[in-house]
């Protein structure tokens, strides 16, 4: 019997991240389907302004009256420094003093609503923009990976970086689905995780030298496994993939946490993940949707109490420093193709749900909400310094829609407005699942209810 | 992973992410292949009997190519069942796989660590033909002769590790995960029979899930009102039906916690299409006279769970978590067979009574072990039977459903021997471990189609879950971390931990990475990824262990042995610890060079590459 002997992992910097190049599962060879070919169904005209996202979410949902849709009562610290900002936005400025300052940057929509109100759905949910469905959970890819699939023909052989990158997301990730595993988020954790696709400098000629001790080892034996196995090319892609981050010469840079960076950006988890975001975008090789996990915001107990370790007040302000700090640099930084990096980019910001309004609960914190929560969006032609919708004196229902639709926002419209931006027909579906039924980019439906989904066309004009 | 609490209320995310989906699988036999036909030169043990096995033996007599790893022989009735589907399709199969192969494997699997070199050594050597199975016997034994503290073994850890990973054992527990760990630990070292154990937890009454260990296996899955501080016992109620057909009874009946089978399920699972809302709560009044209450305060999950509750699962209560209920007849019925308790029955007691005699109970159990040992399950996922497509006769499954294993047989066939044998968890692990079935390598010449998988015609190569891997990095470098799992001992392995608690934060984030769970809220992942190739390439983590210079590392002691060794011993040594094979020549010649030219530095190097060799991180 005689076997191939297996591909050397290669070391050419082409086709990294490259989809369709191995199967999909971890198992070997089980009966699983490449669902591709997406098709269109009803040809819409996605808009096209951006070429990548970045997608800030704010884990545990963060309160949309103590932020972007400030209602003042007697809750109210006096220590918020409430101003108005612009005509109709008043902001808690001591909570966010620079997004207040650079508030022309950013668009506030204050008319979402949610249908979840329980963390784990709620997280799937504006992920994945479809409703949980136990039946379906191992086959609904996130929209990060939508995307990362659908920008599978702009790769360039110089690409090295993965389509979809996330920071500081746990086990509750929403992963690739039925897509390829390519298409899935890579995870990296600034806080206190190990940024392992960065070689120090004084181990870089042993850490090549390994390298080509690994490649001589592979030639020597085929090993115990069938060369061809799914697990064993897989692996062999995947290292590919790995040491093409690895071995480029900008990926010390691009992973790199600068000491005045930090400090700019807020020396937090969040604060570096920014940092390493507008260095990922910045670098333009290969990155399309970036995801940003900021916990946790989840203060169902005294949620102005300073004296605990997460409150309003150091959530608000990480999230304050790093989005602004990262909002300038991608202002400034200019892309290959004449226009800024922000140009280029959609950031969406926004939380599991809102959170109950007017007094603070008995345990001096609030509840999951989920009539009306905000976003913040910005870049990509977003016009900003304003809010849009509005909802009622406490901010408990929508009753101001604040777009063409007249009615509120939901994620489905949010994700319709992502894929919009970056030139996605999201009303494309997916017809060979695993389970047989068709996936939907957008299910035209949201809740109980059916909605004539669309991209949110105000923030733009 | 995340430092946040996890709201009471929402701890009902374990059933719901963790909600596997059956995939419709549509086996088609008669699928064209090779004809390698099968030789059991030897006697079948134990005898074959069935007229099946005499045409199998018969027809295939003389006809295998010799090798050197011997002929497949029929060891059980495992074998009889799966060869003769082989025969009869004309598929194409593994021979054996070397005793190298094979101890990896079994290793892995029963105990979840590897051979060390000197016992890879003695199992080469051995020349007793029935070494496999001594092997398998010599795996699972615990010895308790002249020891005085708690016995451990290799095989207790792991499957102490498996059953609390299966009940959630973890965080939400409190101080009562340690109880459940050792309870766990209990059942494992006495062989207590799974049915007895599995009716103790689903009766256990305590005056505190902090105190005694049996109520801490329902109370996992219970769910808050809004309030946090008591209990919503429909909403739990309806978790203990989900989470005990999940796991006993292989259905998921999470798809009809929300809506009614039909028009959702269609495409889905036959048999749940014809199910109703309505039938989980009946499947739930079962528990509706347990009242689970927090006898010192809302701010302590430590719980009281006794039989004082109202006795009946009312519809008009307020779900916290699900589409509200509407008016149903909810009489306790048990979901597979629609019986009910008998008069002055104690309904929990009817459930595990009914549960636990099921046949689905023990195809269930047999299947999640199955899977275990062979990287996929006879159903698969275990937990997606579809009980209308499972042993019913393909003239009685509309189209276009078509059945859901070709191995119903085989299957049941465990599943009633389980019951025979008294629900003896070791005596299955041995029956399977010990089958030529499961001793197939995981070459098959020729194209390999994914229509062959589900008559297991070779090993499937499936990657290590994280916590095998890490433990086969620590195992092969000789270099470990120290865990706190209960109390002051410590513990080497990751297998030996109560839950992913007891890690330090900075291995949890590098094992999430390789799909550690946290036992709340999400499967465990086996794919592969970029981020595990760059952790295994160039993480500190794994490069600290690498070192030379650790004190009794294995390099250390290799480098350092009296008298000394030669390079190609210390390469040979360096390949049995991580890859558990000897090297070939070339790879030996390999070694040698780099240890020749830079001693303790190239054995660093030889060290690291061959952790990073794909078949490292893989069970084949």
């Amino acid at each position: 019997m005689s076997f191939l002997l297996p591909a050397v992992p290669t070391l050419t910097r082409r086709n990294l991240f490259k989809i369709g190049a191995v199967a999909i599962s971890g198992f070997d060879l089980l009966p699983m389907l490449r669902p591709l070919n997406a098709t269109v169904k009803e040809k819409v005209t996605p808009r096209g302004t951006a070429e990548y996202c970045l997608y800030v979410f704010l884990q545990g949902g963060c309160s949309h009256v103590d932020s972007f849709d400030l209602k003042e009562g007697k809750w109210t610290p006096p220590d918020f420094d409430v101003k108005q900002i612009a005509p109709g936005v008043k902001m808690p400025v001591a909570l966010f003093p620079k997004l207040s300052e650079n508030f022309q940057k950013f668009a506030i929509l204050r008319s979402l609503e949610t249908w979840e109100t329980e963390h784990e759905r709620a997280i799937y949910y504006m992920h994945a923009a479809h409703g949980f469905s136990p039946a379906r959970i191992k086959e609904i890819p996130s929209v990060g990976a939508i995307v990362a699939y659908e920008s599978s023909a702009k790769r360039k052989d110089s690409d090295f970086l993965p389509p979809f990158v996330s920071m500081n997301y746990g086990h509750n990730q929403v992963r690739q689905g039925c897509l390829e595993a390519k298409c899935g988020p890579l995870n990296l954790d600034t806080r206190g995780g190990d940024l392992s696709f960065v070689v120090p400098q004084d181990e870089k000629s042993r850490f090549e030298r390994r390298i080509s001790y690994l490649n001589e080892l592979s030639k020597l034996s085929p090993g115990a496994i069938v060369p061809g196995t799914a697990p064993v090319l897989q692996a062999n892609s995947f290292r590919a993939d790995a040491l093409g981050m690895m071995e480029s010469p900008e990926i010390p840079k691009i992973l790199k946490l600068d000491d005045s960076d930090k400090k700019r950006y807020g020396d937090s988890g969040f604060g570096d993940a920014c940092i390493l975001a507008r260095n990922i975008l910045g670098a333009e090789r290969g990155a399309r949707f970036v995801a940003i996990n900021h916990g946790a915001w989840d203060l169902h107990t005294n949620i102005y109490d300073k004296a605990q370790k997460s409150n309003q007040y150091t959530l608000s302000r990480d999230l304050d420093t790093g989005l602004s700090e990262l909002i300038a640099d991608m202002g400034r930084t200019k892309t290959a193709d004449g226009r800024t990096l922000l140009e280029k980019t959609l950031i969406v910001c926004l939380g599991e749900f809102g959170r109950t309004p007017g007094d603070l609960t008995v345990g001096k914190g609030r509840d999951h909400h989920r009539f009306a929560m905000s976003a913040l969006f910005a870049g990509a032609g977003v016009v900003g310094g304003r809010a849009l919708g509005a909802t009622d004196e406490q901010g408990g229902r929508v009753v101001k829609p604040g777009w063409s639709k007249n009615r509120s926002m939901y994620p489905e419209d949010v994700a319709a407005t992502i894929y919009s931006a970056l030139g996605i027909d999201w009303s494309k579906e997916i017809t060979k699942t695993p389970s047989g039924r068709v996936f939907e980019y957008i299910e035209f439906q949201s809740g109980t209810q059916f909605l004539d989904v669309s991209e949110i066309d105000s923030l733009f004009s | 992973m995340e430092q946040r609490r996890v709201p009471r209320r929402l701890k009902l995310l374990l059933i719901l992410l963790a909600a596997g989906l059956a995939f419709a699988q549509s086996p088609s036999p008669n699928v064209a292949g090779a004809s390698l036909p099968l030789d059991p030169n030897h006697p079948a043990s134990p005898k074959p009997s069935s007229e099946e096995l005499g045409h199998l033996t018969e027809a295939v007599s003389g006809s295998l190519p010799s090798t050197s790893k011997g002929p497949i022989t029929v060891n059980n009735y495992i074998d009889e069942l799966i060869f003769a589907k082989i025969r009869r399709d004309h598929i194409p199969h593994a021979e054996l796989c070397s005793d190298a192969e094979f101890l990896r494997r079994v290793s892995l699997d029963l105990t979840g660590r590897l051979p060390e070199p000197v016992k890879i050594r003695e199992f080469v050597k051995d020349t007793d033909p029935k070494k496999r199975e001594k092997l398998v016997d010599a795996l699972m034994v615990t010895s308790t002769k002249g020891v005085t503290a708690k016995p451990s073994t290799p095989f207790l850890d792991r499957w102490t590790y498996f059953f609390s990973d299966l009940f959630s054992v973890g965080n939400l527990n409190g101080p009562g995960r340690i109880l459940a760990h050792h309870y766990l630990y209990n059942f494992l070292v006495t062989n207590q029979p799974y049915n007895e154990f599995v009716r103790q937890i689903l009766t256990a009454t305590t005056r505190s899930t902090y105190a005694s260990a049996e109520g801490n296996f329902l109370e996992r899955y219970y769910i808050d009102q809004p309030d946090q501080s008591t209990v919503n016992h429909e909403d739990t109620y309806d978790e203990w039906a989900i989470r005990t057909g999940r796991i006993f009874l292989g259905i998921n009946l999470e798809c009809i916690s929300c809506h009614d089978g039909k028009k959702h399920l269609d495409k889905v699972n036959l048999w749940l299409t014809g199910e109703k809302r309505a039938d989980l709560w009946r499947q739930a009044a079962f528990f509706s006279k347990v009242k689970m209450y927090r006898p010192y305060g809302d701010l302590v999950d430590e719980f009281v769970l006794n039989n004082e509750g109202k006795g009946y699962y009312d519809t008009s209560s307020h779900s916290v978590v699900r589409l509200q209920r509407y008016k149903a007849d909810v009489t306790p019925t048990f979901i597979l067979t629609g019986e009910h308790p008998e008069a002055g029955e104690d309904p929990r007691v009817a459930f595990a009574r009914m549960l636990t005699t099921n046949i689905q109970f023990a195809r269930t159990t047999v299947n999640l072990l199955w899977a275990e040992l062979f990287g996929v399950g006879i159903v698969d996922p275990p937990t997606g039977f579809d009980l209308a497509r499972y042993d019913v006769p393909a003239s009685g499954i509309p189209a276009p459903w078509t059945p859901q294993t070709i191995q119903a047989d085989l299957l049941d066939a465990l599943a009633k021997d389980f019951q025979a044998h008294n629900f003896d968890l070791r005596y299955m692990i041995r029956l399977i471990a010990t089958s030529s079935a499961y001793q197939l390598s995981n070459r098959v010449e020729g194209p390999w189609r994914a229509e062959y998988v589900q008559y297991f015609a070779r090993h499937l190569v499936h990657r290590l879950p994280a916590e095998q891997i890490w433990d086969a990095i620590s195992q092969s470098t000789g270099v470990f971390e120290e865990f706190s799992a209960e109390g002051p001992a410590k513990v080497k392995y990751v297998q030996q931990t109560v839950s992913p608690e007891d890690l330090p934060l900075n291995l949890t984030k590098t094992l999430v990475s390789f799909g550690l769970d946290d036992r709340v809220l999400k499967p465990r992942s086996l794919d592969l990824s970029t981020l595990q190739s760059s952790v295994l390439l160039n993480s500190v983590l794994v490069k600290e262990k690498l070192k030379a210079e650790i004190k009794d590392s294995r390099l250390e002691l290799l480098l350092n042995a009296e008298p000394p060794k030669t390079n190609k011993e210390i390469v040979e040594e360096l390949f049995l610890a991580t890859l558990a094979r000897f090297p070939s020549a070339g790879e030996s010649a390999f070694g040698e060079k780099l240890l020749a030219e830079r001693h303790s530095k190239g054995a660093e190097d030889l060290l690291w590459a061959l952790i990073n060799k794909p078949e490292f991180i893989l069970n084949y």
